[in-house]
């Protein structure tokens, strides 16, 4: 049991760091970005090719996916996603031409990389080496306590920024008033590109220590990933860092019992019947922390 | 004539169930609504009429039963999914999608578990799936004029000013998603009765993707961009044959993208609009070169 809750711990860290840039790029620019799983595998994939039979140490590794997930995202606001919201068409229609732009964006990445696989899973090889041992009959590797301490090192990080920086500060102006924030002298292209640099980023960590702590990962594993995303967001409220991280946390214990406890093939359905129960009983989530995510529900 | 048919039959059949399927997105997204349940539906019309027919129901009786099943399943669903909007009820409606899946991959010997339903009896005809797309083609006409279309219009265009014109807006959405219903579970039940297998993956995420990309290849303000976008995604790689599935992906996936960017409202949209010039152009002084002038002098 302690053992399950455990593994449940690291696997929610990896959630924790896919999902909370989603959720950003959602909640601050209203870009709901299906593309965030295809990110993550592009990422990983650069990983693996670079780590490729070099013996590459697993810092290197963590910092290509880093970049390129950041850089990769960076382009997609650059290019569709901004030339969508200038188009000056509807709010809703503004949000809903992203979300078919990003699905495009994601059929062609996952093709890519596909292609360049054969469809076959693809792990990452390091040199790095985990070290083992036991606490209190718990199994516990380097690599997992590395997972954990890097999934809430990083959402502290982010939620102290929004909370205290004056960046963060007009971060969140701009989530709750885009207009009277550019009044005020906010600079929404570099605040965006700044969201969708960072969002990227971290999918691309989440990424490479997906394929490390799992061994191997295919191509096609990005779709159930967005759909996990999804149901943490919005068990946690668009927007929020520490909603993120208990959805995270909820939703992989949740999968740990399910797969521990059924032959394992429902646990697909657990992270949505998880978004139907929420949205129908409490469309703002479930620690919504403002009332303007209530409008837009 | 003959020989190209029957080398083609596939393809054709194929095409048909496509547009049906892509005319069940259609007519959600015509009332302002992104809804991906008819997928999930096309599911249930596949495995439903696969089903019936295997325990030796015949396959029209199979068919009308499922669609009207699935059309109270989609009304009675709507009067609670109408409490989530936007993004959230494309992402609810995505869910049922995939717990579907989930659910025939469990299904033990009812649905035949992962490696889903074979050898249901081949029994439609071509010309059997042509008469129901046409008859599909009829409702979605209609329903796209007069009246029940200005209806639509305006909820898709301001869903509050449509409320505040009178236009119970709940009810029109709830007809258009029961609508999709009965489409999504006809193509599926067709394509079952014309192919003969179905499994729990061919009604999940990528068919979701590939349905709503027709659409919006098409466009997505009429029955004739789903039909066209149906056809136009389903034969476009088999004719250009030298393609493989990468580069059918990734050129499907770029024009989806250049579409969401800069023409939204798809080919049907591109064509209505070059009509529209074409025929100001035809019947009046150009308004576009007069103003040029008038520029010029400025």
């Amino acid at each position: 049991m302690l053992q399950q809750l455990f593994d449940a711990t690291v696997l929610a860290s990896i959630y924790t760091l896919f999902a909370v840039g989603m959720s950003l790029a959602w909640g601050i620019l209203g870009i709901l970005n299906l593309a965030h799983g295809a990110v993550l595998m592009t990422s990983a994939f650069a990983a693996y090719v670079w780590a490729d039979d070099r013996g590459a140490s697993l810092w290197s590794v963590l910092l290509v996916g880093l970049v390129v997930g950041g850089v990769l995202s960076l382009i997609l606001e650059a290019g569709p996603f901004c030339v969508i919201r200038r188009s000056g068409d509807e709010h809703e229609a503004i949000e809903l031409r992203t979300i078919i732009a990003s699905l495009g964006i994601s059929s062609i990445l996952v093709a890519l990389v596909a292609n360049q696989t054969s469809n076959a899973p693809f792990s990452i090889d390091t040199a790095f080496e985990a070290a083992r041992f036991e606490v209190l009959g718990v199994r516990v590797g380097a690599l997992q306590l590395l997972i954990i301490g890097v999934g809430l090192g990083i959402s502290a990080l982010l939620a102290v920024f929004l909370r205290r920086s004056r960046q963060g500060r007009a971060l969140r102006a701009l989530e709750s008033d885009p207009e009277t924030a550019l009044l005020m002298g906010i600079s929404a292209p570099v605040l965006s590109s700044g969201t969708m640099f960072v969002s990227g980023a971290l999918a691309g960590l989440a990424g490479v220590l997906l394929v490390v702590y799992l061994g191997a990962t295919e191509p096609a594993a990005s779709h159930s990933l967005l759909t996990t995303a999804f149901a943490v967001i919005v068990v946690g409220g668009v927007g929020s860092v520490g909603g993120a991280v208990v959805g995270a946390i909820a939703l992989a214990v949740l999968e740990t019992l399910v797969i521990s406890n059924t032959s394992g093939a429902w646990s697909p359905a657990v992270a949505f019947a998880f978004i139907i129960l929420v949205l129908l009983f409490r469309p703002q989530g479930l620690f919504a922390s403002s009332r303007t995510k209530v409008d837009r529900v | 004539m003959n020989d190209w048919y029957l080398s083609n039959i596939t393809v054709i059949q194929s095409c048909l169930v496509t547009a049906l399927l892509a005319m069940s997105l259609q007519v959600t997204m015509r009332v302002g609504i992104l809804s991906f349940a008819g997928v999930g539906f096309y599911g249930i019309g596949a495995y439903g009429t696969g089903i019936l027919v295997l325990r030796d129901v015949p396959w029209v009786a199979a068919l009308i039963v499922v669609a009207a099943a699935c059309a109270a399943v989609s009304y009675l669903m709507f009067q609670v999914l109408s409490r989530v909007r936007g993004i959230y009820f494309a992402m609810v409606t995505l869910g049922f999608v995939l717990v579907m899946t989930v659910v025939a991959a469990n299904g033990g010997d009812l649905t035949g578990g992962v490696n889903g339903l074979f050898g249901v009896p081949l029994a439609v005809s071509t010309t059997q799936i042509l008469l129901v797309v046409l008859i599909a083609v009829v409702v979605c006409f209609v329903t796209e004029r007069g009246h029940v279309g200005r209806q639509a219009e305006a909820l898709r265009t301001d869903e509050l000013l449509a409320s505040a014109s009178g236009i119970d807006i709940v009810r029109v959405r709830r007809l258009n998603f029961a609508l999709s219903g009965v489409l999504g579970s006809a193509a599926g039940g067709l394509n079952v009765l014309a192919f003969g297998t179905v499994n729990p993956y061919d009604a999940g995420f990528p068919l979701a993707v590939a349905v709503l990309t027709a659409v919006v290849i098409g466009g997505q303000k009429s029955w004739v961009g789903a039909v066209l976008g149906g056809f136009l995604v389903t034969a476009l790689p088999t004719i250009l044959s030298s393609m493989s599935g990468t580069t059918r992906n990734v050129a499907l996936g770029a024009v989806v993208v250049v579409l969401a960017m800069y023409a939204p409202d798809g080919l049907h949209g591109i064509a209505r609009s070059t009509r529209d010039r074409y025929r100001r152009v035809a019947h009046r002084t150009p308004p576009a070169r007069r103003s040029e002038k008038e520029r010029s002098h400025v």
